[in-house]
C-alpha cells in the first residue's frame, strides 16, 4: 500500500504486483497469491500448487 | 531494539503522526481487493499488521482496524489511482514479515515491498516480526514506543 503527500491514498498497480497463480488442492480455488507463504482465501489451507 | 509482547499492540507516537503494529497469532489469508482482482497474502504467526495514520487522529479506530484485519481477517480494499474517496481515508494498513515506513512513497508501490505510508516524522522505521515480539530498527530520535495491551484494545 502507498500514500503519496496531502491526503492519503492507496494504490496497487497491478503490472507490479508479484502473484502467482495457484490452484487449493483440497477445495480447488484458483487464486492470485502474493508472497512467500501462499495459503487458499476459501479454506485456508496451505496445501497449494502454483499453476 | 526488540519489544517482547504477543497479543498486545506496539504503538509508535510522534507529535503529529503514530503507527500501530501487532503480530498475528494465527495463519489466515489476507486478501487484498483491487477494482478487477483479488489477492491473497498468506499470513503467519511472526507476520505484522500495522496501521499508520500519517495525519494522526484518534488511535481508538486505528485499534479497531488492525484488529478488522488481524482477528477477524477482514480483506482490504485498494482504491484506484486518484479515486475521490481517497482523500477521506485517515488510515494505512500494511502487513507481512518486514514492514518500513516512508514518507516519499512515489505511486506505484505495492504490499510485495512492505512498505506503509507515514508522516515525515517517523519515516524510515524497519519493523520486523518475530514470535516473541516485534525489532524495531532505525526509530528516529523523538519518537516515543509504548505497548496498548490486549485487555485494552
Amino acid at each position: 500500500m502507498c500514500s503519496v503527500g496531502g491526503p492519503t491514498d492507496i494504490d496497487l498497480p497491478e503490472d507490479r504486483v508479484a502473484a502467482k497463480d495457484y490452484r487449493c488442492k483440497e477445495c480447488g480455488e484458483r487464486f492470485k497469491g502474493i508472497g512467500k507463504r501462499p495459503m487458499c482465501p476459501s479454506c485456508q489451507s496451505e496445501d497449494v500448487a502454483e499453476i | 531494539m526488540n519489544v517482547p509482547f504477543s497479543r498486545d499492540v506496539l504503538r509508535l507516537s510522534g507529535t503529529h503522526s503514530f503507527l500501530l503494529a501487532a503480530s498475528v497469532p494465527e495463519p489466515f489469508s489476507l486478501c487484498i481487493e483491487t477494482n478487477d482482482a483479488e489477492y491473497c497474502q498468506g499470513m503467519g504467526p511472526g507476520d505484522l499488521v500495522a496501521v499508520s495514520a500519517p495525519g494522526a487522529g484518534p488511535v481508538e479506530p486505528a485499534l479497531m482496524l488492525l484488529e478488522l484485519v488481524r482477528t477477524y481477517h477482514l480483506p482490504l480494499i485498494v482504491l484506484p489511482r486518484n479515486h475521490p474517496g481517497s482523500k477521506r481515508i485517515p488510515y494505512v494498513v500494511s502487513a507481512g514479515p518486514v514492514i518500513q515506513t516512508s514518507c516519499s512513497i512515489v505511486r506505484g508501490t505495492h504490499p510485495e515491498q512492505h512498505l506503509i505510508c507515514s508522516s515525515d516524522e517517523l519515516a524510515g522505521i524497519r519493523l520486523k516480526g518475530t514470535l516473541e515480539g516485534i525489532t524495531i530498527d532505525n526509530l528516529p530520535a523523538g519518537i516515543s514506543h509504548g505497548i496498548i495491551k490486549k485487555e485494552n484494545v
